[in-house]
């Protein structure tokens, strides 16, 4: 047997604001379309007009809160982002070559070298040159990202 | 401006008055039936690209009743502030029966806003019973328009306090 559905009569809803059970009616309300409808077309024969300055006052507030959205995405992509670039540096840079080299040509402690050979591969270099290319590609990345209207 | 922010507008215009008058119904606070009708209208954007727009207004109408249920559970757990002042104001409306919701809400404002310190009452006055612009407003009282909006401000917020005071869920 199929459940009898469950609405508002028209005068509980008529006089909904000085309704004892007031919150068990909104309850109903807020979960039943049928009820929900009637409420409006109820309510819409004694309309209070709304005050002049709230249209624009949700309007300043959905872009402010749609701003802010786009910024928080832009920041956790240039987070995201600079992760990345460290983990690329830690894992492309191989220094262990280096490490290797000393091994080859361990300094001697009695002599003192008259000249100092340069070191084949200079890794402080590498880094500095690999982080300002990942640098300015991710600020490319993140000015053409504000540039976009969504 | 694309669609969803068009379609956004077009329902703010046609059912904000609705969505206002079902929140102060509700909890019969000028004030936080504008916050009330804010928070909806922004709920409302928030979901809009899962709502199917089908019967709009009974949409707007569940979320409004969900805002008022929130705060109506909020307001009874509020205290009672010490002080009376407030309680205290005169309030000549006349009976429900004999006025329009419209008459009795904007008589109501009106002997509000008359009775705020001399500082901001002609200021509130024109700006939320008469809805006379902040310019308008600065260019007659020739004050500067921050200065307008900071009586504004805090003319807003005692008239707030005034219908929390004089609203039926504090005792």
């Amino acid at each position: 047997m199929k459940k009898q559905e469950y609405h508002l009569k028209d005068s509980e809803l008529a006089t909904l604001d000085t309704n004892k059970n007031q919150q068990a009616l909104l309850k109903h309300i807020r979960d039943c379309p049928f009820c929900s409808k009637r409420l409006a077309q109820i309510l819409q024969k004694d309309i209070l007009p709304a005050p002049h300055y709230l249209k624009q006052n949700i309007l300043a507030k959905k872009q402010y809160l749609k701003r802010k959205k786009q910024e928080f995405t832009v920041y956790c992509i240039k987070i995201g982002l600079a992760v990345a670039a460290c983990l690329a540096i830690i894992f492309l840079s191989n220094p262990t070559e280096n490490f290797s080299s000393l091994e080859r040509y361990p300094p001697k402690a009695t002599t003192i070298p008259k000249t100092i050979e340069k070191p084949k591969r200079d890794l402080s270099q590498d880094i500095y040159r690999g982080t300002t290319i990942i640098n300015q590609k991710i600020i490319d990345f993140t000015d053409n990202l504000t540039h976009i209207t969504f | 401006m694309n669609r969803q922010e068009h379609y956004f507008e077009y329902l703010l215009t046609t059912y904000q008055d609705l969505i206002f008058t079902l929140c102060y119904r509700m909890t019969k606070d000028y004030f936080s039936s504008e916050d009330l009708t804010q928070d909806t209208f922004l709920s409302a954007y928030q979901n809009l690209s899962k709502f199917d727009r089908k019967q709009e207004k009974a949409w707007l109408c569940r979320i409004a009743t969900n805002k008022c249920l929130d705060y109506l559970k909020k307001a009874e757990r509020r205290t009672t502030p010490e002080d009376t002042y407030f309680e205290e104001l005169p309030m000549t409306t006349s009976s429900p029966e004999e006025q329009t919701l419209e008459q009795e809400v904007r008589q109501e404002l009106f002997t509000y806003c008359q009775n705020l310190p001399d500082t901001y009452r002609d200021v509130a006055t024109d700006y939320f019973y008469y809805e006379k612009s902040v310019d308008k407003i600065s260019h007659d009282r020739q004050k500067s328009k921050k200065t307008i909006q900071t009586q504004i401000y805090r003319a807003k917020e005692m008239l707030r306090k005034i219908y929390k005071m004089k609203g039926g869920f504090i005792k």
